[in-house]
């Protein structure tokens, strides 16, 4: 299998009155097709690794390569393409555009990337996502599991490579926390796409094929 | 229990130092705004009013034939600043009025007037002669030492020493009074004039003390004309309106800002005040807090405006006159009461601005609180902004946006027309007040001579006439300019009086009367003639170069002519090749072909009223008015000593008035420093405001919907489509602020024309285009600069980070 990611002594220190070190001196490797938990205690990093895998936060030394290309070397133009075209994510606060309906969330990315969405695959997601009822709601009308619905359905819009998600369940009860882990498997399982997930949940993380395990910014 | 709960829960709101300071920045412009516009209005009646006492005399009322009762009833009066009497006595003599004042010793201050000869007299028969009977009777020996018969009644004259010459200012253009100032021992004390401390409710004060001293009273008509009683707004009214309307403004203009800080504030706090919520604090406790902790800010705030505003106005003065004498004047007629009324109308302005913000913290609960856009995003069903394809993802976002947050959207518009309304009234205001009303400013020298017809004098007009031929005796290296005048009388039909000129026209009852009936009317026009060297100036000037005028044909001034203000706009009734009856003289009429229209003239004549005017050659002027001698010549400049000498002469000849014009101008630009201090204070404080506004509706547009920004930048949408987002938001509030702000102009731009002009603005008044273009550009670039900074500041805004803090 090829190597999706690629992180080569990467360190993220954030610079606020004293240095901290995020992530101390990571290298990783990770497959296409791949299904990845990132386990950790508080602050351990793990959301740093997700952002830095995902081109959202810059590290400070170390390069991090996507499909053989130094993500932090290209343009924000061509960053942010990658990260609408070939990413997904999904967030624990869900993190949805309160002003608009739920289809409009649904289909920004879409419009944004094409100026269009495959018809029969919005719906597929709606339908399966059981939110087809809610289209016309405006995310402060709907519950926390809803929410993060939607929020699944505008990650998967555009068919993404690689699906991040940061704690998808940690605001849902554990019936819908499992419903989400159940949409984000099965969309990697059908479509053959990669998935990195964060979680404290040792239960959710034995879903994933592979854990990697962060504590004080490096991997144990 | 209650304030010890209230100052614990402060401390949670009082986490963003940043938020304090802008809050407590907010009062002090509070603070600020009533007392430096009270100040500075004040400054500006006070130094009116020295002005027009230091010009006309400082006294306000002369009470005739006092007894000691009235008189120490007017000492008991608190608004009597000084009392000063004498024996005076009016007659008249070939219909001039004489006034006599009588006294041992003159106080000039209190009466007004200049000795600009000799001095005032100190001994049995002197005298100090007014200027204007030198000029109406210039037969008499304007000498001092020279022996003068002046007529004491119609049929009796006396003789006097003249001790002194003196000018007499007065508002009258055509001043048919004299004032002569004779020594006497024992003089009846049969006058006593009063000056007030307060000069701004003149009429009342008048009719106040009339009646105690049952109808006594005699008006000072100079200083009552020149605070502009007797129109439709006098001085203090005007400020007086001034002030309410500009205050009136700041005040919601300050409203506006405080709403957009009080949003933001509570768009950070809610957090904390939900949490607060969960852990068992009262909601009303909560509310309270949040209200008292932000009127605690904004008091202090206020405070510190003040003080700042009295130690700026204090150190403006200081540097205006070197002195803090004059600072007293002010404070004599300060009012505490109207700055407390201000503080506190501020302070209930701001209770309401803070209503629906408790309404939100007491009945939205904890959880909504803590979902943050909850409190600013209604929860509604919302129909699709997109369909399956679409395009310009960006701009239906933004249109969506402004749709539905219509409070923000509306606020963020209103906070624009502010601005831009605010910026054109100011360039308005300093526009009208500086507009330079056509003058003779390109001349040193005026030498007016009389016009023939009131002049009998044998040999006068051939004086002239040579005097004309010889440059009036200046060397050729003096310029000299001829304008020949007079009033002409011309027919005009109803169809051809246009719209405004027709209002201007219909205010006199004779003339609407005519003009409804459609029939013919008669205006007055002032015809003047130019020597040839003077209309090829004219041509010049206008770039008509090289043209000539035919006898018999004239140039018209494009608009009518005053000299008063400014009447570019208020165009005139015909168009080149129209023909114009003049009345020639009782039994005949002139035509006159209009060659051409000008924009303006090289020499202008003195004339207050609206009129048109048309130039001749001086052929054709002769042929008309049968006035063979100039009545101005306009003098360019002297520079050499043999051409001072003659123009001395000139002054010393009492057939030949000589003004200075560069002396006459330059004191009017002196008059202008205060007013130049107070536009300028008053221009800066309303732009930092305007500028206040604008700044703080864009800020929380941002700032409230960072996360929004945050959120779309992680999913792949790009800064610069976020940006080109925020543009799009702004500048379609900036297209609407700007539509709605024409109409919000107009009526600002003919309030302060209005005020300016009581009489004459109604119908010269017109949109000020240019004005409102250049507000525009400049609100423009202020939006711009504005738009740059937090754009700025938003790029920080989109990373992880930032999303994970929201």
């Amino acid at each position: 299998m090829n190597k999706i990611f690629e992180l080569k002594n990467v360190s993220v220190v954030y610079k606020s009155g004293e240095n901290v070190a995020a992530l101390k001196d990571v290298s990783l490797n990770i497959e296409e097709k791949e299904q990845i938990a990132i386990l950790g205690p508080s602050g351990a990093g793990k959301s740093t690794l997700l952002n830095v895998l995902s081109g959202l936060e810059c590290v400070t030394e170390g390069e991090v390569l996507y499909s053989g290309t130094s993500l932090y070397k290209l343009k924000e133009r061509e960053l942010s393409d990658i990260r609408l075209k070939k990413f997904g994510f999904v967030f624990q606060a869900f993190h949805l555009i309160p002003n608009l309906n739920v289809q409009d969330n649904i289909l920004l990315p879409a419009l944004t990337a094409y100026g269009k969405a495959e018809k029969e695959w919005f719906s597929y997601l709606v339908e399966k996502l059981q939110i087809d009822h809610r289209m016309n709601h405006t995310p402060g009308q709907l519950s926390g599991g809803e929410c993060q619905r939607v929020a699944i359905a505008r990650a998967l819009i555009n068919k993404p490579e690689v699906l991040f998600a940061d704690e998808p369940s940690g605001n849902l009860d554990t019936q819908n926390g499992q419903a989400v882990f159940d949409l984000l498997f099965d969309y990697a399982n059908e479509n053959g796409k990669t998935l990195i997930y964060v979680t404290h949940d040792l239960e959710k993380a034995d879903l994933a094929k592979r854990k990697i395990s962060i504590k004080d910014g490096a991997i144990c | 229990m209650l304030i010890q709960n209230i100052a614990k829960i402060w401390k949670v709101f009082n986490s963003s130092r940043k938020g304090i300071v802008c809050i407590v920045l907010a009062g002090v412009i509070f603070g600020m705004i009533p007392n430096i516009t009270q100040l500075l209005f004040l400054s500006n009646e006070v130094e009116f009013v020295r002005e027009s006492k230091e010009k006309y005399g400082k006294y306000g009322f002369r009470v005739a034939e006092p007894s000691e009762k009235d008189v120490s009833i007017l000492k008991k009066e608190s608004n009597v600043d000084e009392i000063y009497a004498d024996e005076f006595q009016l007659t008249e003599y070939k219909n001039h009025y004489c006034n006599w004042h009588m006294s041992e010793k003159f106080d000039l201050n209190m009466l007004g007037g200049t000795v600009v000869e000799g001095s005032l007299p100190t001994k049995e028969g002197e005298i100090c002669v007014d200027e204007n009977y030198f000029n109406k009777y210039p037969k008499q020996k304007k000498k001092i030492g020279s022996k003068i018969l002046i007529p004491i009644t119609k049929k009796e004259e006396k003789e006097y020493t003249v001790s002194g010459i003196i000018r007499e200012k007065t508002v009258f253009t055509d001043n048919d009074e004299f004032i002569f100032f004779v020594y006497k021992k024992n003089y009846q004390k049969n006058s006593v004039y009063i000056s007030l401390r307060d000069y701004s409710e003149m009429n009342d004060y008048g009719d106040k003390i009339e009646k105690k001293l049952q109808g006594k009273m005699y008006v000072h008509l100079d200083l009552y004309l020149s605070m502009g009683y007797g129109s439709k707004y006098n001085f203090f009214d005007q400020n007086n309106m001034l002030y309410k309307g500009l205050y009136g403004i700041l005040l919601i203009t300050v409203c506006m800002v405080l709403y957009h800080l009080a949003k933001i504030c509570m768009y950070d706090s809610s957090e904390s005040i939900s949490i607060l919520r969960i852990i068992g604090i009262n909601k009303n406790i909560l509310a309270i807090s949040f209200v008292v902790r932000f009127l605690a800010l904004i008091l202090l705030g206020i405070f510190v405006g003040v003080c700042a505003s009295f130690a700026i106005f204090v150190v403006m003065q200081y540097s205006l006159y070197d002195s803090f004498a004059y600072i007293g004047k002010v404070f004599e007629i300060y009012s505490v009461e109207k700055l407390l009324k201000s503080v506190l109308l501020c302070l209930l302005m701001c209770v309401i601005v803070l209503l629906p913000l408790v309404w939100k913290i007491k009945f939205q609960s904890a959880n909504e609180l803590l979902r943050k856009e909850n409190l600013f995003f209604k929860k509604r069903k919302r129909t699709n902004v997109f369909s399956l394809k679409s395009r310009f993802v960006g701009l239906k976002i933004a249109i969506h946006e402004m749709k539905n947050e219509i409070i923000m959207s509306l606020s963020g518009v209103l906070g624009i027309v502010l601005g831009i309304v605010i910026i054109t009234g100011v360039f308005y205001y300093v526009k009208i007040n500086y507009d330079k009303v056509e003058d003779n400013r390109n001349y040193e020298t005026v030498i007016k001579l009389f016009d023939s017809a009131d002049f009998w004098e044998d040999g006068y007009d051939a004086k002239i006439e040579k005097l004309r031929k010889n440059n009036y005796g200046f060397t050729k290296r003096v310029k000299t300019h001829s304008l020949f005048y007079n009033s002409v009388q011309l027919k005009l039909q109803s169809k051809q009086v246009p719209e405004q000129y027709r209002k201007y026209l219909e205010q006199d009852s004779t003339n609407r009367q005519m003009l409804s009936f459609g029939g013919g009317i008669e205006v007055q026009a002032v015809l003047l003639g130019y020597e040839d060297k003077e209309l090829n100036e004219l041509f010049t000037i206008n770039g008509l170069e090289g043209k000539t005028l035919k006898d018999g044909e004239v140039v018209m001034l494009d608009h009518i002519y005053s000299n008063s203000m400014n009447t570019k706009d208020f165009a005139s009734p015909f168009q080149s090749n129209d023909t114009v009856k003049i009345e020639k003289d009782e039994n005949g009429e002139e035509e006159l072909k209009i060659d051409c229209k000008i924009k303006k003239l090289t020499i202008y004549p003195d004339h207050d009223n609206f009129i048109m005017v048309f130039v001749a050659n001086e052929r054709t002027f002769e042929n008309i008015t049968e006035e063979k001698l100039p009545r101005y010549v306009f003098i360019d400049s002297i520079n050499n000593d043999a051409d001072m000498e003659v123009l001395q002469k000139l002054e010393n000849d009492p057939d030949i008035s000589v003004v200075n014009l560069k002396e006459k101008f330059d004191k009017m630009e002196e008059d202008k420093t205060v007013l130049n201090v107070f536009m300028i204070t008053a221009f800066l404080l309303c732009m930092a405001i305007a500028i206040t506004v604008m700044y703080s509706g864009y800020y929380m547009k941002i700032h409230i919907r960072r996360k929004e920004y945050a959120m779309l930048h992680t999913i792949g949408f790009r800064k610069s489509k976020i940006f080109r987002m925020v543009y799009l938001e702004i500048g379609g509030a900036y297209l609407l602020g700007c539509l709605i702000s024409i109409i919000a102009a107009n009526v600002i731009t003919k309030y302060l024309y209005l005020l300016k002009y009581p009489e004459e603005g109604n119908y010269l008044y017109h949109f000020p285009m240019e004005v409102f273009t250049i507000a525009n550009m400049f609100s423009i670039m202020v939006t711009v600069f504005v738009v740059c900074a937090i754009l700025k500041k938003a790029s920080k805004v989109l990373t992880i980070k930032m999303l994970h803090e929201l």
